[in-house]
């Protein structure tokens, strides 16, 4: 038989082909995504026959099962209900990573579901399945949980994560406008802002807008800053505990462009109050601030989260629905 | 004293008129050669940062702090390094900037600009050149020995370097030097010795030290460059007395330091090169050609020069011609059968 020259390089090539995927045989690829998943789904089977449970497999991979069932609680909106939850997330067959509980009296946590700004993003799926007063365990694949982020030895690279929440409260925006405005009137009241003896100069005025205004020294008459201006600031951030989340350091100054959605709105909006020069008290509420922010969970990866771009930076500094206090300087 | 000489001329070699002239030039030989050569370029880029955005890629200086918000980035660092720009890096996703919709995995947090530490990457790249050079050199020979000086001109095409491999799942694109093809110059001064002859062919070590000159798209102010070595053997093909051809196989060791302003620091760069050059060699004949016209004698031979009336050797052929080993010089050919004919008188 003749064999012509095409096919005999043709076959010299394959040969070449396999020999060179015999030797890359010591150095094995990373599985890929889809091989990920696979072995993720093959483990939440594998422990929920050991386990001897019935769950429910959602489309887009998670697996859930009620643990405490409420027919009658009230339903959530279709997107964008504010949740308060208890929580005990676990890595699968391992150990508690982070754990909010009603039995420890501790305050539950707020998040707002369906508008991508929970991690895992597993459980922003999963939450919309619950009605109030319910207790569901959700068993969240690694691509829907962390990925190959790995916390010491805490959270292992493509973990599958089993966390158990009740769900105890379902508010909408305004229920927590409401919440922060009882907050912050007692904030004022707690530090006599408007005891101009011991805090100078003005009382704390509510704008229309929501935030609170109250001007601590007087600036340059009538020199306001305009729509646009680039404008320098220093401030020191808290929150109402007084704990300080960001702040101007030393001679540096925060310089923006004025009244342009540039930074969040409540600053813009308490600084057209200001004169240059002033010094002023901004009290501003979530809506006017980082609103749901990010939910993480658990929160010591937000750093972790933040150096990946998974997060925008700000949602490692504020917790979902905080009220800020920015102690202003307009120069 | 008569049968010492190849022709039974009744001449005494005394009197026969020798120029002193071509005798002394007659010790030169000069060469022109091309050829091609590869360059592998390497450097690391220890003590600085590279900055990729999706378009260009800088360094910029490790002083062994975090960079910062803003600092300065460098561009070129092969051949012209220059301040490209001060960054200035603004985290926009920061507090207390305005947050954005659908927070969690969202494209906009992917930062264009990516920053990798050089020094805990052990980031390295190399690249590959090509030459076409030019030589031409002189040399004095004195027996075996060589000594001369030369300058050759290279014709240069450089290719994008690829960063070291163990980087290379961390999306480094390949370093584009700013120029396609340049220039390189160089003149040296050279030794050498000619270790073995057989039959026609010569090998010839040499060794060249000189100095290298980089085209115009090297920022000279900026480099500081040692002097080169190259060390070859010269493959020779005596077609005659007086001419040969050249084949050279030769490697150079050539590096050079290039300045990053404003950093006070270098960067270390290599290129070597390959070469194989191809020319010809020709040394200034000791006798000139016969001045008779219809002297078509094709040994170099004796004659009275019809103008000045004295004897004069003159030359033959320009280019050897090999007898046939039957009538008398031995031939290469038949070396092969040197060992069955050992016990011959004269074993080829």
């Amino acid at each position: 038989m003749k064999i012509s020259p095409i096919k005999k390089l043709l076959g010299i090539v394959a040969v070449g082909h396999i020999l060179l995927s015999a030797c890359g045989g010591g150095n094995d690829p990373e599985p890929t995504l889809e091989d990920q998943t696979s072995i993720d789904k093959a483990l939440i089977e594998a422990y929920l026959t050991e386990n001897n449970i019935t769950a429910t497999e959602d489309g887009s991979g998670i697996f859930y099962y009620p643990v405490v069932e409420n027919p009658t609680g009230a339903l959530q909106q279709v997107k964008g209900s504010i949740l308060s939850i208890y929580y005990s997330a676990k890595v699968l067959n391992g150990q508690v990573i982070d754990e909010i509980l009603l039995s420890q009296n501790e305050d539950p946590y707020k998040l707002k579901q369906g508008v991508n700004s929970i991690v895992p993003v597993g459980l922003d799926i999963g939450l919309a399945f619950m009605k109030e007063g319910e207790t569901y365990t959700f068993l969240i694949p690694s691509g829907l949980a962390y990925g190959e982020l790995t916390f010491s030895t805490l959270i292992p690279a493509n973990s599958v994560i089993e966390i158990e929440v009740e769900l105890v409260l379902i508010e909408n925006e305004q229920d927590q406008q409401d919440i922060e405005e009882t907050l912050i009137n007692d904030y004022i009241a707690d530090k006599e802002l408007d005891d101009l003896v011991k805090n100078p100069t003005d009382k704390v005025e509510l704008l229309p807008s929501g935030v609170y205004y109250k001007r601590i020294s007087e600036g340059n008459e009538d020199e306001v800053a305009i729509k646009g201006e680039q404008i320098s600031t220093t401030y020191i951030a808290s929150f109402l505990d007084d704990a300080v989340f960001d702040r101007t350091s030393g001679n540096d100054t925060f310089d923006f462009n004025f009244d342009s959605k540039v930074v969040m709105d409540g600053l813009d909006l308490g600084i057209a109050e200001m004169e240059k020069g002033e010094r002023a008290l901004l009290i501003i509420p979530s809506a006017q601030a980082y609103q749901q922010s990010v939910g993480v969970i658990p929160s010591y990866l937000s750093d972790e989260l933040v150096e990946l771009q998974v997060i925008p930076e700000y949602a490692s500094k504020v917790a979902p629905y905080k009220v800020l206090v920015f102690d202003i300087t307009l120069l | 004293m008569l049968s010492t000489l190849a022709q039974e001329y009744e001449i005494n070699p005394e009197n026969i008129y020798r120029s002193p002239i071509r005798k002394i030039l007659n010790n030169f030989s000069f060469t022109v050669t091309t050829g091609y050569g590869s360059t592998k370029y390497k450097h690391n880029l220890e003590g600085f940062y590279l900055v990729q955005t999706p378009t260009d890629q800088y360094i910029a200086n490790n002083d062994g702090q975090p960079l910062g918000n803003e600092f300065d980035v460098y561009s070129d660092w092969l051949n012209n390094p220059l301040l490209a720009q001060t960054i200035t890096k603004v985290d926009s996703f920061d507090v207390p900037f305005q947050p954005i919709v659908n927070p969690v995995n969202n494209p906009l947090l992917k930062s264009d600009m990516e920053i990798f530490n050089a020094d805990s990457l052990g980031l390295q790249f190399a690249g590959k050149g090509l030459s076409i050079p030019i030589l031409l050199s002189l040399r004095y020979n004195y027996k075996k020995f060589r000594i001369g000086g030369g300058y050759m001109f290279e014709y240069h095409k450089i290719k994008s370097f690829k960063p070291n491999e163990s980087v290379e799942s961390l999306g480094i694109r390949e370093y584009q030097p700013n120029f396609g093809s340049t220039f390189y110059k160089r003149y040296w001064g050279e030794i050498g010795y000619r270790f073995y002859d057989f039959w026609e062919y010569s090998f010839a070590g040499e060794l060249q030290v000189g100095k290298f000159n980089a085209g115009g798209n090297f920022n000279s102010a900026l480099i500081q460059r040692g002097m080169y070595f190259n060390f070859g053997i010269s493959i020779e093909k005596n077609l005659s007395e007086y001419f040969r051809v050249v084949l050279k196989p030769s490697y150079d060791f050539k590096n050079y330091k290039i300045t990053i302003p404003g950093t006070g620091k270098t960067i270390a760069h290599k290129q070597p090169t390959f070469f194989v050059q191809l020319g010809i060699s020709i040394t200034f004949p000791e006798i000139p050609r016969s001045p008779i016209k219809s002297d078509h004698v094709q040994l170099k031979h004796v004659i009275t020069d019809p103008a000045t009336g004295r004897y004069m050797e003159v030359r033959g052929q320009p280019i050897w011609k090999i007898q046939n080993p039957k009538v008398g010089e031995n031939h290469r050919k038949l070396w092969k059968y040197k060992n069955k004919n050992k016990k011959k008188i004269n074993p080829y």
